[in-house]
């Protein structure tokens, strides 16, 4: 069985015919290299003689999933790549390959599984390592250099990879297959697709998550790492003196170091230096020039900017801060703290105010001042200082600042401190010192690194990897409350919000720049990770320290997304409430989206929170709030203001071995302390307990209020009946249960769980798992109506009061396992992994019931698992992929 | 698989034209009562690819099955309730009496995978197994004359391709352990001894990546990141 192939053809010299040269792969792991000859037929299709088989390739240890033929290179070269499930992409020479003799006849071979006997000609040049997973596409590019072969490899592992090898190191009998860059634009699982523009030097890639991403490989390989050495700079700047007034001694030049780095503008960043020296490095003309050197940088110096406006801040070891304007060489200093002549712990900036603290602040200066620009060169008038009291109280941890941001609009000054906690003056005031308006915890722990004002309310981020919105209601009595919450897992220490939001921060040994909105990676650079002096221009560079020197690299924007998409593995889950759409998928994702009128699924929000797949989602009546639950028993409560805002509402206590593969929720009244409204929660687990718990939204909290187990088989679904009629109980058995709900269901925590009572009905429905349900209250009573692993599809009225259920089934309804049911009106649709969409007429009469099937249709999504209707009388259906119907009630 | 005792092991791609003639040669002449078949691929995720895999391992066990099958016999092998599993049951019914899809307590209810039993094979007249010629595996490319194709009638002849649906049978018994259901181990084992996890009877063969995990813990996954 071939998994791969690839076709060239080429002229055969001896012949006047051509001849198609033919690699292909097969499943277990071996390369056939053979040709034809192509024999011109009267009807125009060619046909196909006197096959040859050349080489049989062994030595992958997995499935060939991809081989390709390399055009010829200079000297006549020509070369096979193949990549395998073995994660490993080799190289063959067959510059030679028709000067052997052919190999015998095919047939003849006796092994064909792995271990192959006979290993026949064929020399594998090089291997590549590199890919996590398995390895589906693999290509030469036309040859550029003569010394570097290059190709592109795509994997499962959501990377698209540059490799290169020098083909001249051939004899030495070792050449080395390069990983020359690595592009991440997917999420999830698989890259699938490719296409390649040699001459613009483009790469598209096409994932499972159905996005489409575009990378200017060429020019973004061509602007490689900056890097220089305190020594070079020295010497290029021609200032080898060490400190102020010392004469030259070369040989302690090395002494300096560089110390704190300031982006400019797109084009110059500035850096400090141990020794107290000042430079600026313009990008365009690759050249370091000296602004000077002071002694009260020396040892300790803290650097700013105000981007694009030439001025830089500089605190130093003697209390001292300057604005030093780059562009003309002026400066100004003064005493940032009176009365202390300690170092600048810290400067903040705001355009154009300086925040300046000491090590062991309870008062800030908050300096301002403006430049006039009427005077050539422009110069700093109007300075004046602020004091500001520190908002820790007595008894508090220091509040240490680690960002600030100014809101022109309101006048107010939000300062970030290295516990996560937020301060808000209001700077119109004129008492001295200033207190704080407000002082909130954000982020508990960790470090809130940018504040961003916003149309509305504000934007944190924070070290702990959140980031969050936040709306701020008019003073006198100022409350933040969290709108939005989620924590994309990396340092984050940066973002900028214009159409879509930007994040940055540091992400294991990388700075990395991801597109929230678009969940894909902007640029990573390997810096060696969060700990080192650093700084950033969005879009252009990236500046920091390591080993001792100091490096740059560029990231101008060379990806983008052409096409949005939504999951990267199966969606196993869907919640509606009207056009808001929730989906959970085995990518642990859960992401909010809107039903646009043209039946298309715009996603927002996409949050990461599950450690694994989520198998389960509810909204609450009043789409509120929403439940998500899935594998290691995890259920939490999201509060959900719009596709664009959630912040986590709760967490339910889970069990790493055990999965929720279906839950309801019931909206109660009196379940907090307070006597407030809350929900009451059913959930099934995969060992069979059942678990009720209230839930308070105030709080977040989770209370057992009654527990016990079903049988030994695993629960998918439980549902709480129209009326407080009980609890619906489904699960791999095919049986559907029914357990009463004591009316009105008592809504104070008991001291100890409550027992489940006995089962009020218990009735036999499907040969195996029910996988699908819904409930509709009908004139005549409750219907239930199923989709079992059985193909059949099954309806059941139950009457509660008198414990009776009575069943009818349609067997063989569709052609396997029937793993969608929804209520479209009087009608019922059913789906299942046959992928065929299914609309029944169920109606009853004197004989009972009788069922018929009024339309079926063909689905795009492998794998369906789940539909729920949306606003507008559309039904949304999720599996590999989403599809959205339109369905009408007078089918 | 580790080879069982009184089992002739072979190990060879059965898609392969060389391989049906090597397990012909093994069973003799003798007439064969039952034919099974467990093989399946590595899924790769891609629904359509996988599904068309496993049909073709099907196909190429049944094309052994027409060679050895004695009137009446039975088939039955590993099957994909996919998109188009319904043409495979059609195609099953020309050569069987029976054709049923089962799916035992043991094959996860989460899975795409059951078995399809195939009983009483009797092929339509006229039927000549072949190894030369194996069924679905065509090898001549006919020229196509362009007059045939402008009638137009066989505009949607994709839909009108016959589909079965076979009946489905959960088997197994259902007080069997549930392959979807989490469970505590018990504290002692049937003799009263603390419960002791044994080791499995066939270990799990070594991954193809195997070499490349090794490559990876030695270069200590510096830059080889995926997630
Ligand atoms: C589900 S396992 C069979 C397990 C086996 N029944 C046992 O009890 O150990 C499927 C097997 O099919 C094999 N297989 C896949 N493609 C094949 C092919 N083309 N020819 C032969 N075997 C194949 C795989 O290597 C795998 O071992």
């Amino acid at each position: 069985m071939l998994y791969s192939a690839h076709l060239h053809i080429a002229a055969d010299a001896l012949n006047s015919q051509d001849r198609v040269l033919v690699a292909a792969g097969t499943v277990f792991g071996q390369i056939i290299l053979w040709s034809a000859a192509m024999v011109p037929s009267s009807s125009g299709i060619n046909a196909l003689k006197n096959p040859k088989t050349y080489r049989r390739l062994l030595g992958h240890e997995g499935s060939i999933f991809g081989v390709n033929i390399s055009p010829k290179y200079h000297g006549g070269k020509c070369y096979l790549a193949s990549c395998s499930d073995d994660r490993t992409i080799r190289i063959w020479d067959i510059s030679q390959f028709d000067s052997s003799l052919p190999l015998s006849d095919d047939t003849e071979i006796k092994k064909t599984g792995f271990g192959h006997e006979i290993a026949q000609e064929g020399r594998c040049i090089s291997v590549g390592w590199g890919h996590g997973a398995r390895i589906w596409g693999v290509q030469f590019l036309p040859v550029t250099k003569e010394s570097s072969i290059e190709l592109l490899s795509i994997s499962e592992d959501l990377t698209s990879r540059f490799w290169a090898f020098d083909p001249g190191q051939e004899n030495s009998g070792n050449i080395e297959l390069k990983s020359i860059a690595t592009y991440r634009l997917h999420s999830g699982k698989h890259i699938w697709s490719y296409a390649l523009d040699f001459e613009r030097g483009l790469l598209a890639t096409g994932g499972a998550d159905g996005k489409i991403g575009l990378v200017r490989y060429r020019d973004d390989q061509a602007s490689r790492e900056e890097a220089w050495g305190m020594d070079s700079v020295l010497t290029q700047i021609g200032d080898s003196r060490e400190g102020l007034g010392e004469p030259n001694h070369k040989v302690k030049k090395a002494h300096d170091a560089f110390k704190e780095y300031a982006a400019l503008d797109n084009d110059c960043f500035a850096a400090t230096t141990t020794l107290g020296r000042v430079l600026t490095y313009r990008l365009s003309q690759k050249r370091w020039d000296l602004l000077g050197q002071w002694t009260g940088l020396k040892g300790w110096s803290i650097l700013a900017s105000w981007e694009d406006s030439d001025l830089i801040v500089l605190g130093g070891n003697n209390g001292q801060v300057g604005v030093l304007d780059t562009a003309s060489k002026q400066e100004w200093w003064w005493q940032s703290m009176a009365g202390e002549n300690g170092k600048v712990a810290g400067v903040f900036l705001g355009r154009y105010y300086i925040l300046t603290t000491a090590l062991s602040p309870a008062i800030f200066s908050l300096h301002s001042f403006k430049m006039d620009h009427s005077e050539s060169p422009p110069v700093l008038i109007d300075r004046e200082t602020l004091l500001l009291q520190s908002p820790a109280r007595a008894g508090d941890t220091k509040f240490l600042v680690t960002s600030l941001a100014i809101s022109q609009r309101t006048d107010h000054l939000f300062l970030g401190s290295r516990t996560g906690a937020l301060a808000i003056y209001d700077l119109s005031s004129t008492v001295s010192p200033l207190c704080a308006l407000s002082h909130t915890l954000v982020h508990p722990t960790d470090a809130i690194t940018t504040i961003l004002p916003l149309k509305s309310g504000i934007l944190t981020t924070s070290r702990n990897g959140e980031y969050s919105r936040l709306s701020i209601s008019p003073p006198p009595n100022i409350r933040l409350t969290k709108t939005h919450a989620l924590k994309p897992s990396f340092v984050i220490e940066g973002a900028r919000q214009e159409d879509s939001l930007t994040l940055w921060g540091f992400h294991g040994k990388n700075f990395t720049i991801i597109d929230q909105t678009s969940q894909h990676e902007v640029h990573s650079v390997a810096c060696g990770g969060a700990h080192r002096s650093w700084t950033h221009r969005l879009n252009w560079y990236f500046v920091w320290t390591k080993a001792g020197k100091a490096h740059l690299a560029r990231t101008y924007p060379r990806r983008k997304l052409l096409q949005s998409g939504l999951h990267g593995r199966e969606v196993k889950s869907i919640a509606t409430h009207g056009d808001l759409i929730a989906t959970g998928a085995e990518d642990t994702l859960l992401c909010l989206s809107t039903l646009s009128s043209s039946g298309q699924l715009c996603p927002c929000a996409v949050v990461g929170t599950h450690t694994t797949g989520i198998h389960a989602l509810q909204f609450t009546p009043s789409g509120e709030y929403l439940f998500s639950a899935g594998g290691a028993g995890e259920l939490l409560a999201w509060r959900v203001r719009s596709a664009n805002e959630i912040v986590l509402g709760g967490t339910c206590e889970g069990w790493s071995d055990l999965r929720v593969e279906g839950f309801d929720l019931l909206p109660v009244e009196g379940v907090g302390e307070r006597g407030e409204g809350g929900m009451l929660l059913a959930i099934g687990y995969s060992d069979s307990t059942i678990r009720l718990y209230n839930f308070s939204p105030s709080t977040g909290a989770f209370n057992l209020v009654m527990k016990g187990t079903y049988k030994t088989c695993c629960i998918l679904h439980v549902k709480f009946l129209p009326n407080n009629d009980g609890i619906l109980v489904a699960g791999t058995d095919g049986y559907l249960s029914i357990y009463p709900l004591s009316d009105p269901f008592s809504p104070t925590s008991p001291p100890h769980p409550l027992p489940l009572p006995p089962k009020l009905v218990e009735k036999r429905i499907h040969q195996s798992s029910v996988k699908a349900l819904s409930v509709a209250s009908r004139a005549n009573g409750v219907y239930i109506y199923t989709g079992g692993d059985d193909c059949a599809f099954g309806i059941t009225r139950v009457d509660t009061k008198n414990s009776v259920a009575e069943s009818w089934i349609v067997p063989r309804a569709h052609a396997s396992a029937v793993t969608a049911v929804v209520c479209v009106g009087e009608h019922v649709l059913t789906a299942g992994v046959d992928q065929q969409v299914k609309l029944w007429k169920v109606s009853e009469g004197e004989e009972g019931i009788t069922v018929e099937m009024r339309e079926q249709r063909g689905s795009a999504v492998a794998d369906i698992s789940a539909a729920e209707m949306a606003g507008g009388g559309k039904v949304v259906i999720v599996g590999v992929g989403v599809d959205v119907w339109e369905a009408s009630d007078e089918l | 698989m580790t080879p069982l005792p009184g089992v002739t092991t072979l190990q060879a791609d059965i898609t392969h034209p060389s391989t049906l003639p090597l397990l012909l040669r093994h069973l003799g002449n003798k007439p064969a009562d039952l034919v099974i078949s467990d093989g399946a691929p590595d899924v790769t995720g891609l629904h359509d690819l996988d599904e068309y895999i496993q049909s073709q391992l099907l196909l190429a066990a049944l094309n052994l099955a027409t060679c050895v099958l004695k009137p009446g016999g039975g088939f039955v092998a590993k099957i994909f309730r996919g998109r188009d599993v319904a043409i495979v049951f059609a195609q099953l019914r020309c050569l069987f009496d029976r054709v049923t899809c089962a799916k035992p307590r043991s094959s996860r209810g989460s899975s795409i995978e059951a078995f399809v039993v195939c009983e009483g094979y009797s092929p339509p007249a006229g039927f000549k197994p072949s190894l030369e010629a194996p069924l679905g595996l065509g090898t001549d490319v006919k020229e196509i004359e362009l007059g045939e194709m402008e009638g137009g009638e066989d505009g949607d002849r994709d839909t009108q391709e016959a589909r079965y649906i076979a009946p489905f049978i959960a088997c197994g018994d259902l007080s069997e352990f549930d392959s979807d259901a989490t469970y505590a181990l018990p504290e002692v084992d049937e003799f009263g001894q603390k419960w002791k996890s044994r080791d499995p009877i066939q270990p799990p063969t070594a991954p193809p990546y195997k070499t490349a995990l090794e490559m990876r813990r030695q270069l200590g996954g510096g830059g080889l990141s995926t997630s």
